[in-house]
């Protein structure tokens, strides 16, 4: 198992990831009204807080206790392909539209991930399609995005 | 209430197509429940677009159906291969799997389906005794102690989550999510950024299909392989199933306690079914003298959690319904419905809509039955599902659910959303957040923030005002209990240590 090794508690990266969402939104609530800014900002200043004890905590464990993290390469491989995926639908179904989407996306998925057989990946996809076609289109009438490309 | 009784019979009676969207929650929420780590939830948020279309009696009726049938999906999971379908059904594990190892599976699902089926009916028993005088406890509540229920609706939830420093974080960012869009209080728009989508805020649907149903599949597609991993799908046999279901009904103390317990611990927000579910389990086997063999393959230690597992969705209604304070993630997704059905939770809705709400008891009511008779004719082909390659399971719900997040305001700023809070549920995943606690709170912060700015109107400014109203101090030290609890545990456990 191939492994990388951060010199440092992985849950500094979400902490510092939420510090900036809060002071931000902190920031931006500076600006509305006494009605539409007090809760938010009152929320802001919590936040802040909580997000700043949180990185404390991971940076005392990274400082102090000279915690660690090792990340399995195949793992961060697996999820990036993961996330690679879910990209591509969203762009497929922006360019192509639904329809097309649902059984082209599910077939290359069972075919190049899945590594099934041609024949099982058609099946799955075409069932899919017509799941989505049965019930959304025809039972529930509602009009899928076309995709731009059409 | 009888009229309404009457009323909602009727509406069962005269219409064959609810009866069947019921079906359809059973057949859903037991095919979920099978299913290791998806569940009730998931089935729930992949199927909220679908009910966009239907009367709002007929949604809650199919969303009942999965309610009420996937914790006895949950259980045929944990009793044949070890892995329990819902977290509740952990602790059904205990002596389900032994009995499987000592072929008596069919005993154990018999046992767990009846359990599961009557705990279920005496949980239903006790929304319909409870409700009428919940309704008229609501009715003293004003905005401070409105304020003060969301507040302990969060904090014992976060404090239930685990991890409670985190459990706050998440529950911040669902609070932040919920301001989005225009405030019609103060005329302002927040975090819009002068995107004309976002001025209606964040849609709840699409964040609960990102945060359950796509983080889940990309969950399955970091794991790999098929959903149980550890068992011999050659190896399942079945039989004994009517030996199981007379067990029960020799051990009916068992039933009773379990379901009462389950009844009482589901209608406190954030403890939910896990904690049932192990509590009774320990009170059965605490209190067995008889041939206790608990955790050795004992069928009364899949009896007590089964009962309190389904009683305990009756009890958690009552939160939901009456104050419009979720229990859990499958109440929170079970708002959803009611509110986009224009069923706004809360005193109005028991007056308003009662008969609706004796739509949604009798569909609970009729799902136990039904899922525990679609367990027994089908649990050796609904455990097969687990051993689907996620490869084929992957892509179908990845398009479905994205195709459900768009057909919500037919707009692909959803979809978008959707994704993008898929890669944040994953991320809350990885880095052990809690989503619950972001769900409740998105869900909680709007009723949160109104009843705090009402309160401090009637304060003129005063926030010290929350504590000379009776029934918010009284919450108040709900919540501070709450939060000393997890505190008093760890100083025990240091001083035995």
């Amino acid at each position: 198992m191939k492994t990388v090794r951060l010199p440092f508690s992985a849950g500094i990266i979400p902490a510092l990831v939420l510090l900036a969402f809060a002071v931000g939104g902190w920031w931006i609530a500076q600006e509305w009204g006494r009605s539409s800014g007090m809760f938010p900002r009152f929320l802001g200043g919590v936040f802040i807080g909580l997000a700043t004890l949180e990185l404390g905590i991971h940076a005392f464990k990274s400082v102090f206790r000279k915690a660690e993290t090792l990340i399995d390469s195949e793992e961060f491989r697996k999820q990036l392909f993961g996330f690679g995926w879910l990209g591509l639908l969203l762009l497929m179904i922006y360019l192509l539209g639904f329809m097309v989407t649902v059984v082209l996306y599910v077939f290359l998925f069972l075919r190049l991930h899945g590594r099934f057989s041609y024949l099982v990946s058609t099946s799955i996809a075409i069932g899919s399609v017509a799941f989505v076609y049965l019930i959304f289109r025809r039972l529930l009438e509602y009009s899928l995005f076309p995709g731009i490309l059409w | 209430m009888l009229e309404s009784l009457d009323l909602a019979v009727d509406f069962f009676l005269s219409d064959w197509t609810t009866i069947v969207y019921l079906m359809m929650g059973v057949l859903i929420g037991v095919l979920f429940g099978v299913i290791p780590g998806l569940g009730g939830t998931t089935a729930i948020a992949l199927l909220l677009p679908l009910t966009f279309g239907m009367q709002a009696e007929q949604a809650i009726t199919m969303m009942g159906g999965i309610v009420g049938s996937s914790a006895i999906g949950g259980s045929v999971a944990a009793i044949l291969l070890n892995a329990p379908g819902t977290a509740p059904n952990a602790a059904t594990c205990f002596d389900g799997y032994p009995m499987t190892r000592q072929g008596k599976a069919g005993i154990a699902i018999g046992a767990a389906v009846a359990a599961s089926s009557i705990g279920g009916l005496i949980g239903v028993v006790v929304l319909i005794v409870v409700l009428p005088i919940t309704r008229n406890i609501v009715l003293m509540f004003g905005p401070p102690a409105f304020f003060m229920l969301a507040l302990l609706g969060l904090t014992s939830l976060t404090v239930a989550s685990g991890n409670f420093l985190r459990g706050l974080l998440a529950a911040c960012v669902g609070l932040v999510i919920g301001f989005v869009g225009y405030d019609d209080m103060g005329g302002t728009q927040r975090y819009t950024f002068g995107s004309d989508f976002l001025w209606d805020g964040v849609a709840l649907v699409p964040i609960l299909i990102g945060l359950f149903a796509i983080a889940e599949m990309l969950k399955l597609f970091v794991e790999g392989g098929a959903i149980a991993k550890e068992a011999n799908a050659a190896k399942i046999k079945l039989a004994g199933t009517w030996q199981g279901i007379k067990s029960v009904f020799s051990n009916m103390p068992t039933v009773f306690s379990g379901s009462i317990i389950g009844s009482i611990v589901g209608m406190v927000p954030g403890v939910g079914g896990t904690v049932s579910s192990f509590l009774s389990y320990s009170f059965a086997s605490q209190f067995t003298r008889k041939n206790n063999h608990f955790g050795k393959g004992d069928v009364r230690g899949v009896i007590a959690p089964e009962a309190a597992n389904n009683a305990k969705d009756g009890g958690s209604l009552i939160p939901t319904l009456a104050f419009g304070i979720p229990g859990s993630a499958e109440m929170a997704l079970f708002l959803g419905v009611l509110i986009m059905h224009g069923m706004t939770p809360g005193p109005m809705l028991l007056i308003e809509r009662e008969w609706s709400i004796m739509v949604l008891i009798i569909a609970l009511a009729l799902a136990t039955v039904m899922s525990g008779l679609v367990v027994l004719a089908a649990a050796r082909f609904l455990v097969m599902v687990s051993f689907l390659n996620s490869a084929i399971i992957i892509p179908a719900v990845l398009a479905i659910s994205l195709v459900g997040a768009y057909a919500l305001n037919a707009h692909m700023g959803d979809v978008i959303v959707a994704v993008a809070f898929g890669f944040i549920g994953y991320m809350m995943i990885k880095f052990d957040y809690p989503r619950i606690t972001l769900v409740i709170a998105l869900v909680l912060g709007s009723m949160m923030e109104r009843s705090f700015l009402q309160s401090m109107t009637i304060f003129r400014g005063d926030w010290t005002g929350f504590f000379s109203d009776t029934t918010s101090l009284i919450i108040f030290c709900l919540v501070l209990l709450a939060l000393a609890f997890p505190v008093a545990h760890k100083i025990r456990g240091v001083l035995t240590k």
